[in-house]
C-alpha cells in the first residue's frame, strides 16, 4: 500500500468522510507547502499524546484535572451532567454557568449494549456521596431525545434519594424560530415548561 | 423516479456527518428501509426535532431498487410518542421490540408486523408502571408472532398429544414449543409447570397484561426462542431489558 493510500484509508475512517473525499483531502495536502501537512501531523500527535479525561469529571484536559474542576471560583454545589465532553464547551461558551460538570460518555443505548455500567454513572454517584451533602443540585443536561430522556430518568432515580435537588434543562422553541414552523412535539414541551412572567 | 409515501416507524438513528443522518424505519409498504437524510442536523435543520426514536409518521422517500440506502424527502409526524423515555421499562421494552423488528431476516413488507409494532409501542407508551414488565414481554411475543413464529403451548411438539391442564412439561426450543411430560423425560429445555404455561399463553396472546411473576425467567425463554427462530445474532436490547426486570423471587413450580 502506498503512503497516499495509507493516509486516505485513515481519513476515510473519520465520520462523514468517504473514500473520494479522503483522497481529495490528501491531494489538497500535497499541493501546497509541505509545512501544512507537517503542522497537521504535529497537532494530531499532541492531541493523541496529551489530551485525556479529567480524573474527576471526564472533561477533556491536558492535566490530571480539567480547568473547570481546579478553578476555586466555580460553585462546587452544582453539577451539570452532559453526555459528551464537547458539550461542556457548548455550555461554557454561554458564560452563564458557574458550577461543575460531569461527562457521562454517552447515553443509554440498549441496541448497542450501553447500560448504566457502560457510562460514567458510578463516578457521578461517588462524587455526590463523597461531597456529603455538598452537592445541592444536579442539572441533567442530556439530549432532548428519547435516549437522553431515559438516561435522565434513570439518573434522577439514583440521585434523588441522596438528597440533592435534580433539575433538567428546559425544552422548547429554539431562539430565532417562527412558531409556525416549530413541530407539535416541541410546542407541547414548551407549553408544559412555560414560566411566569 | 417519483418519491413514494408510506407510514413508517423510526427504529434507529445514526449520525453520518456534520449535517446528515441515517435513519432505519419499519414501513408499511416497503418493510425495513434505511434512509439518508441530508441537512437534517444542526440548529436550523427543519424537521430534525420531530425525528425521535419510535415516532410514527408519513415518510416520503426516493426508493431506488437494489440499493440499501434511500433518500428522504420529507417526514410528517403522526404520533410523536414523546413519553417513551419517561420510564426505563417503557424505553427498554420499546427498544427490544424495535431491535426484534429490525433483526429479522425477511425483507418482504408485512402489514401485520407494522400494525403489531404500532399497537405494542402505543401500549408501552401508555401502560402504568406496575404492568410494564408484562407489557414488554407480551409486546415481544406478539411481534414474534407477527413475524410468523408462535410457540406451540397446547399440544406436544414431539408426539402431538394435547397437554393436560396440570401437566408439567419442558420447552423444546428447536421444535418451538412444549413437550409433554413423557417426551420431556430426557430433561432437555426449561421445565414449565401449569402456572408458567398459563402465564406464557397469556403473554403470547397479549391478553394478560397484569403484573407478571418470574419476569426474568419468562424473558429468558423468550430470548432463547428468538435466538432459535427469529434473529441470526444475539440481541443486546434483550439483555438490557433483563437488567431492568425485577429479580425472580423463588424457583417457579
Ligand atoms: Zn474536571
Ligand atoms: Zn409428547
Amino acid at each position: 500500500m502506498s503512503v497516499i493510500d495509507q493516509l486516505s484509508t485513515e481519513l476515510a475512517r473519520l465520520p462523514g468522510i468517504g473514500p473520494k473525499t479522503a483522497l481529495r483531502l490528501v491531494h489538497h495536502l500535497l499541493k501546497g507547502s509541505r509545512e501544512q501537512p507537517r503542522r497537521l501531523a504535529r497537532a494530531l500527535e499532541e492531541v493523541a499524546d496529551r489530551v485525556r479525561a479529567c480524573r474527576v469529571c471526564g472533561n477533556f484536559t491536558e492535566h490530571e484535572e480539567c480547568e473547570v474542576c481546579v478553578n476555586p471560583r466555580r460553585d462546587a454545589s452544582i453539577v451539570c451532567v452532559v453526555e459528551e465532553a464537547f458539550e461542556v464547551g457548548a455550555i461554557e461558551r454561554t458564560g452563564q454557568y458557574r458550577g461543575l460538570f460531569h461527562v457521562l460518555g454517552g447515553h443509554l443505548a440498549p441496541l448497542d449494549g450501553v447500560g448504566p455500567n457502560e457510562l460514567n454513572v458510578a463516578s457521578l454517584l461517588g462524587r455526590i456521596r463523597d461531597a456529603r451533602g455538598g452537592v445541592n443540585e444536579v442539572i441533567l443536561a442530556t439530549n432532548a431525545s428519547v435516549e437522553g430522556e431515559a438516561t435522565a430518568v434513570y439518573l434522577e432515580e439514583m440521585i434523588r434519594p441522596m438528597g440533592a435537588r435534580v433539575s433538567r434543562l428546559a425544552r422548547g422553541i429554539p431562539v430565532g424560530s417562527d412558531l409556525e414552523y416549530v413541530d407539535g412535539t416541541t410546542i407541547a414541551e414548551a407549553l408544559a415548561g412555560r414560566r411566569e412572567m | 423516479m417519483p418519491p413514494i409515501t408510506t407510514s413508517a416507524v423510526l427504529l434507529r438513528t445514526y449520525d453520518y456527518s456534520e449535517t446528515s443522518r441515517i435513519y432505519r424505519f419499519y414501513t408499511e409498504r416497503h418493510g425495513l428501509l434505511g434512509v439518508m437524510a441530508k441537512g437534517i442536523r444542526g440548529r436550523s435543520a427543519k424537521g430534525s426535532a420531530s425525528l425521535a426514536t419510535f415516532v410514527t409518521g408519513h415518510l416520503t422517500v426516493y426508493v431506488k431498487p437494489e440499493r440499501d440506502l434511500h433518500t428522504m424527502k420529507d417526514f410528517e409526524v403522526v404520533n410523536g410518542r414523546g413519553r417513551m423515555g419517561t420510564h426505563m421499562l417503557r424505553f427498554g421494552g420499546a427498544s427490544a421490540v424495535g431491535e426484534v423488528v429490525s433483526a429479522h431476516t425477511d425483507r418482504e413488507p408485512n402489514s401485520e408486523l407494522f400494525e403489531t409494532l404500532e399497537r405494542t409501542l402505543d401500549r408501552l407508551e401508555s401502560a402504568p408502571p406496575d404492568v410494564l414488565a408484562a407489557v414488554s414481554l407480551s409486546s415481544l411475543w406478539q411481534v414474534v408472532g407477527a413475524l410468523g413464529f408462535s410457540p406451540e403451548l397446547g399440544v406436544c411438539v414431539l408426539c402431538g398429544t394435547a397437554l393436560d391442564h396440570e401437566e408439567v412439561g419442558r420447552f423444546d426450543f428447536p421444535a418451538g414449543g412444549m413437550r409433554c411430560a413423557a417426551c420431556a423425560a430426557d430433561g432437555a429445555g426449561p421445565r414449565i409447570g401449569p402456572q408458567a404455561r398459563r402465564t406464557l399463553g397469556g403473554l403470547v396472546d397479549g391478553r394478560d397484561d397484569g403484573p407478571v411473576t418470574f419476569a426474568r425467567r419468562h424473558l429468558s425463554i423468550l430470548s432463547d426462542f428468538i435466538a432459535y427462530h427469529v434473529a441470526s445474532r444475539p440481541l443486546k436490547s434483550l439483555q438490557f431489558l433483563g437488567d431492568l426486570l425485577p429479580p425472580d423471587e423463588v424457583e417457579p413450580s
